[in-house]
């Protein structure tokens, strides 16, 4: 599959830190693509460098192989969501989107379309100020949308977000990939990742850890968190199983990988019988990028 | 496309309550005040022109609408500045720390069209409320106290007749405009720096006060620096009822507020390009 957006050897420091460190990364045309990576990795960085909102950046970024330096334009390309959505909450729903339809020349008849797509419809006259968090995500990603843009950039758009809300945002993230869109959520969540993405690009400390198909893992490795009564008899227990690695311990909670061609870790395992487990829940495979 | 802009920001300035503080609070508090004058006319003509009565004979009154515009807009000319900041210190600060800059900068619009149509904002709203201030003003007044001849102190008593007063209006709300623009645009560019509305308020009023007492403490060095500061034509609006009319000064206010007013606006167009929106 080609990349549409590719990330090549980005860099952006402050004073104190370096927040990229030469990342280089390809995103599938028409993909889910996950930019994961714990708080602080560099993510809503490369975003906003993405969006123009940081200006001052080393490296290049390419969309359908033009350099975005030379041409401003491509900013007519991308649906952002950075960070939490902020609207003018003095403003209804719809007038909002009106003020950014003006900014891109879009009709305002596409307002119904997009507040359709993300169900807020007869919440159009409402002033966002009365919307709830779940309610402003949706219209974040409508105001996305207004300009029917090619790729959508959703900055953790699930955070805040209660069961429900998940699932509507994926609902909707489903429909716009069938469309043919491309689209790129940055999150920190393992299990949104797994559920929702095809391809995922890992960082830490502003530098890229892993840029791989999810799909294609062949590891035999499964990943685990045990939450233990008592943390070090349960990690001296660990220790004494084979093909068994410990990647994160603290407070009562152990991340672990285990080879399970050797022996089920949970069904009549080596922990089976253990005092000391509380409880093993199965971990995604992409933990393991988390930990050194 | 600064068109649709500009749009943008007029809708945005119309439906926030901040922008109608100025104009509710003056369109109470004048007639108050007119009514006030109205009211104790004698005792502001004794007080202003009692020793007149020594040399010269008055039949009539002296107050009428023309001397209340003039002596209300005298004395609250000088806390416009608070006035004329209400809009400057947010409309850049404000999106600052709503965050809604993350979405509006983020959509095919270059930085220099969002800012210089908050920019003609902050100098529309400026003009309009001193439109408002000073015509409102003598609206009121005239329909309360009607119309005559104006008195005012220049080099003695000075007598303007009836004919010979709205032009002065009008050049005294253009001096005055001039002034409050700068004021305006210091504040806007402090709004530009900082990521809350209060800061600017502060900083530009401590600016003016500074200003203010630099023009009214009679040292030598103040005396050389105040013809250079903006603040210290803050009540040059006065000279337009004056006899002659000091056209150089006026020319030379004019000049200074431009510079200044260049200043800021260009300090604030450097940094708004240049600054990365974090949050």
């Amino acid at each position: 599959m080609s990349s549409i957006l590719a990330f090549e050897s980005v860099s952006k420091s402050y004073k104190d830190h370096k927040a990229l460190n030469q990342v280089s990364i390809a995103i599938p045309e028409n993909s889910i693509f996950a930019l994961l990576g714990p708080n602080g990795s560099g993510k809503s960085t490369l975003i906003k460098i993405l969006a123009g909102l940081i200006t001052d950046w080393d490296g290049d970024i390419k969309f359908s192989d033009n350099t975005i330096r030379s041409n401003k334009k491509y900013i007519d390309n991308f649906g952002f969501i950075i960070e939490d959505p902020a609207f003018y909450n003095y403003l209804n729903a719809r007038k909002n989107l009106q003020i950014f339809c003006r900014l891109t020349n879009t009709p305002f008849s596409r307002i119904n379309e997009v507040l359709d797509i993300v169900g807020l419809i007869n919440r159009q006259y409402d002033k966002v100020a009365n919307f709830s968090y779940g309610m402003k995500q949706r219209l974040g990603i409508a105001q996305a949308l207004l300009h029917d843009p090619k790729i959508l950039i959703l900055d953790e758009p699930n955070n805040g977000l209660d069961p429900v809300g998940v699932n509507k945002i994926a609902d909707i993230i489903y429909r716009l990939k069938h469309e043919g869109k491309t689209i790129c959520i940055s999150t920190h969540s393992l299990n949104e990742v797994d559920r929702l993405c095809s391809d995922v690009a890992i960082l830490r400390n502003g530098n890229l850890v892993v840029n791989k198909n999810i799909n294609t893992t062949n590891d035999v490795k499964e990943y685990y968190r045990i939450e233990t009564s008592d943390f070090q008899k349960c990690l001296d227990d660990l220790s004494r199983i084979d093909g068994l690695r410990v990647l994160s311990s603290q407070s009562n909670s152990i991340i672990i990988s285990y080879n399970s061609k050797v022996l089920p870790l949970i069904e009549d395992g080596p922990l089976s019988d253990s005092p000391f487990v509380r409880s093993i829940h199965r971990e995604s495979d992409l933990i393991e990028y988390y930990y050194d | 496309m600064i068109k649709t802009v500009l749009i943008n920001e007029l809708i945005k300035a119309m439906h926030k309550k901040r922008t109608y503080i100025s104009f509710v609070l003056l369109f109470f508090l004048v007639p108050l005040i007119v009514m006030a004058i109205g009211s104790g006319s004698g005792y502001l003509e004794k007080q202003i022109y009692g020793q007149l009565k020594d040399s010269f004979v008055v039949f009539g009154s002296l107050t009428n609408g023309y001397l209340s515009s003039y002596l209300i807009i005298a004395i609250l000319a000088g806390q416009m500045p608070f006035l004329a900041t209400i809009v400057a210190s947010e409309i850049v600060s404000g999106e600052y720390a709503k965050g809604t800059f993350r979405m509006y900068l983020s959509r095919p619009v270059s930085r220099i069209k969002v800012l210089s149509s908050k920019l003609i904002i902050v100098v529309l709203y400026t003009i309009v409320m001193m439109f408002f201030f000073v015509f409102y003003t003598l609206g009121v007044s005239c329909a309360f106290l009607g119309i005559g001849d104006l008195a005012v102190f220049h080099r003695g008593l000075l007598f303007l007749s009836d004919g010979d007063i709205i032009w002065r209006f009008f050049l005294a709300f253009t001096i005055s405009s001039g002034v409050m623009l700068s004021i305006s645009c210091l504040c806007f560019m402090l709004s530009t720096f900082f990521k809350n509305s209060v800061t600017p308020i502060i900083v530009t009023i401590s600016a003016v006060f500074i200003g203010s007492a630099i023009s009214f403490i009679p040292l030598e060095i103040f005396e050389r620096i105040n013809p250079f500061l903006f603040t210290g034509y803050i009540d040059l609006f006065l000279a337009a009822f004056h006899d002659p009319v000091p056209w150089d000064l006026i020319l030379k206010a004019t000049f200074v507020c431009l510079v200044w007013s260049s200043i800021f606006i260009t300090t604030s167009f450097y940094h708004f390009t240049k600054k990365e929106i974090l949050s």
